[in-house]
Parts: C-alpha cells; structure tokens; sequence
C-alpha cells in the first residue's frame, strides 16, 4: 500500500537542515542556513533578545500530525456530527 | 599508546605550554593525574568541546580568506565543517546516517554553536584586524610553535592569529562564555599564564613588536550571542616575570619528579566548580587507582609538542 502522509512543504526550516547529514547538506542548504542565521542576528542587532533562540524540534508524531492537517485543511467537527 | 614527544623516557616534561603550566600551578596533583599519568573524564567537557571547535572555525575562515576565498565561500566552508564536527557518524554506516552532538547544556548546544560562528563571522565582516603578512609572504594564521625555553626546555603552543590593530600588533584569542561580558571578565586575564605566554613566544616566533593579545570573546546565550573585545597589554617587565615564575614553576615540577611527590593544593579542590580529581583525592590513597580506572580514560593524553 502506498504511503499517503503528505510531505513536508518544500522549504526547509533550520531544525530541519540541522538533521541532516551535513556532508549531504547543499551549498544552496547552507547559503539557506546563513541567511536565517543573519536575519536572526540583525533583529537580536533590533533588541530581540530572543531572537538567536533555536526552533524547538519537532517530534516525528508531532511532524505527521501537521502533514496530515496541512492535506485535510480545516475540520468542521458539526460536518462529522460531533 | 603512542610515544609522547614532550616528555622524557624518565617522564619528565621537556616541553612546556600555558595548560600544563597553568595545571601544575593550579595543583601539582592534579598535573600529576591529568598530564603525568594522563587521566581525564571519561566524557569530554562540553566548554572544551563547544570553544574548540569555535575558535578552530573561525582560525579556519581567515585562512581561507587569506587564501583568496570568498568570504560567502569560506562562511559556507566553516559551517559545513562546524555541522561535521558535531555530527555522530555511526561506526556502521548501515545503521543510519547518524545524529546531532547533544551537549547537556542549556545554552551551549550545537544550535548555538553554528549561530555564534556565523553571527560572529557577520557582526565583523568589515573588522579593521588585518591579518598579519609575514615576511615570507604567508598569512600568520594557524601558527603553532616550539622555543626554546632554556637549555632544556622548550616551550610550544598556537597562535589563532596574528592582527594589525591600530598601529599595533596582537595575539587574537577567542573566548567562550555564559557569564556576561564585563570589564571584569576581561580583567581575569590580567595576571594570565596564556596571554603572556602568547605575547612572549609572538615576539619571538615574529620578530614583530606584539603588544598583547586581542580577545573577542563571545556571550552564550540560548537566545543570543553578544560579543566584546577586549585588549590585553603585555609590557616587557610583566613578560619578564612571567619568564621567571613559568622556569620557577618548571623547577618545582622537576623536583616534584625526582622525589615523585606530588603536592595536593588544597586550597583548589573548590575553585570553578570544583576539581574533577577532588573525588579521587577524597579517598583512600590505596583506592584511587580502581576509581580512576573505573571513572576515567586515558584514551588521549595531552602532547603539547603535538601538532594540531
């Protein structure tokens, strides 16, 4: 039986390249982490003191549960009768 | 194990750096079971860990950029190597492509290593420290050294870098640290076994007038890093009593080895959070060996003549 979980959206959060094998990362996953990683620092640079804090990873549960919401979209719990 | 060059079949140390120093005036037991018979904790500190491999990151990105690289490339370069380093590879590479390094830390974590390297490697981009050319024509990067001491001894380490500064020529360190960047945490340096040790084998090695070592030391925060430099000064008298206390603290070392008597200092076993020896030496002196085996490694042992 083919496997239905929806796939993660295309663009990657930092969580996720850090996962990675980084002999497999690509220089454009790299250039992706060292933008983030700026764009972090210039709003720590705006008085974000929290703004260098790492994501909070997500567990594997946790991740197919979005995936599975993201390709059902909204429930209407009435339309189930509930 | 293999042979250790900076020591002598009697296991007298020959050659001499800032840690092994700084660990025999700290106490000369605790030299003795951490470089004599080269005993350390069975898991690596992670402020070794964490510093090490910053300061090895940013050493490596000047060399690159001395080396003609982009600085984009060498950015890419450093992390990738960052990401590497703190990447377990299986021994088996059919059991998966491996895992992130955990540290058990709360603020320094490999998150925050990877942040500190790049938002350092941004906030000085344009940093007015030019490497130092030397006269043949090669950058003063990555520079480990060996001098002689005295007769009979050498003394060895690694400058990071050597940098211009405002008409003047420094040392450039990299410090780590969770407390926050004081004037006072930069006074800690002042009297310091490394940094005279830098300025005084500098002028040595380079034949250059170094002032003292630059240090940017860097805040670790789970949110942040914040960084400061800080200018350590080196005149000639204070490297000159440096001198005579480092061949002051040799001697006692070699007296130490001749009557293989090795003080306890009791006043240290508290100092930093404590001495990880502080357990061994709680105990009875028959006993230390079985705990030091169960508890300890001696998988490496620190070479300072060892090149990194």
């Amino acid at each position: 039986m083919p496997d239905e979980t929806p796939t993660e959206p295309l663009e990657s959060t930092i969580a996720e390249l850090y996962s990675r094998d980084p002999l497999k990362l690509s220089d454009q996953d790299l250039d992706r982490i060292i933008e983030r990683l700026r764009t972090q620092r210039a709003r720590y640079a705006q008085g974000n003191m929290t703004a260098g804090k790492p994501e909070v990873k997500k567990s594997a549960a946790q991740k197919k549960r979005e995936a599975i919401t993201r390709a059902l979209g909204p429930v209407d719990l009435s339309a189930l009768g509930l | 194990m293999s042979a250790l060059l900076s020591f002598a079949p009697s296991g007298l140390q020959t050659a001499w750096d800032a840690t092994s120093l700084a660990a025999f005036e700290k106490c000369p037991r605790y030299y003795y079971f951490r470089h004599i018979k080269g005993w350390q904790p069975i898991n690596r500190s992670v402020h070794l860990t964490f510093g090490g491999i910053y300061a090895s990151s940013l050493e490596h990105y000047h060399k690159h950029v001395a080396a003609g690289m982009t600085k984009q490339e060498a950015t890419r370069l450093v992390l990738r190597q960052a990401m590497v380093d703190t990447w377990i590879y299986p021994a088996d590479p059919e059991d998966g492509p491996g895992t992130p390094w955990e540290s058990f830390h709360n603020a320094k974590t490999r998150d925050t290593l990877l942040r500190s390297i790049i938002w350092y490697l941004d906030q000085f981009a344009d940093d007015n420290t030019p490497t130092v050319i030397l006269s043949d024509g090669t950058p003063a990067v990555e520079y480990s050294f060996t001098v002689p001491f005295t007769k009979d001894y050498l003394y060895c380490g690694h400058i990071d870098r050597l940098v211009e500064y405002s008409g003047g020529i420094y040392v450039m360190d990299q410090k780590t640290t969770g407390s926050t960047l004081t004037a006072k945490f930069f006074s800690n340096f002042t009297p310091d076994i490394q940094m005279s040790g830098y300025t005084w084998a500098g002028k040595i090695i380079f034949n250059l007038p170094v002032s003292g070592v630059i240090i940017d030391a860097a805040q670790i925060a789970v949110g942040f890093t914040r960084f400061e430099r800080g200018f350590i000064h080196r005149p000639q008298s204070l490297l000159d009593e440096w001198y005579e206390n480092s061949l002051t603290t040799i001697e006692a070392a070699k007296a130490a080895h001749e009557s293989n008597h090795y003080r306890m200092n009791r006043t240290a076993c508290g100092n930093f959070g404590g001495c990880e020896f502080r357990k061994i030496c709680s105990r009875a002196p028959e006993h230390r060996d079985n705990i030091l085996a169960a508890e300890f490694t001696r998988e490496t042992q620190w070479d300072p003549l060892q090149r990194r």
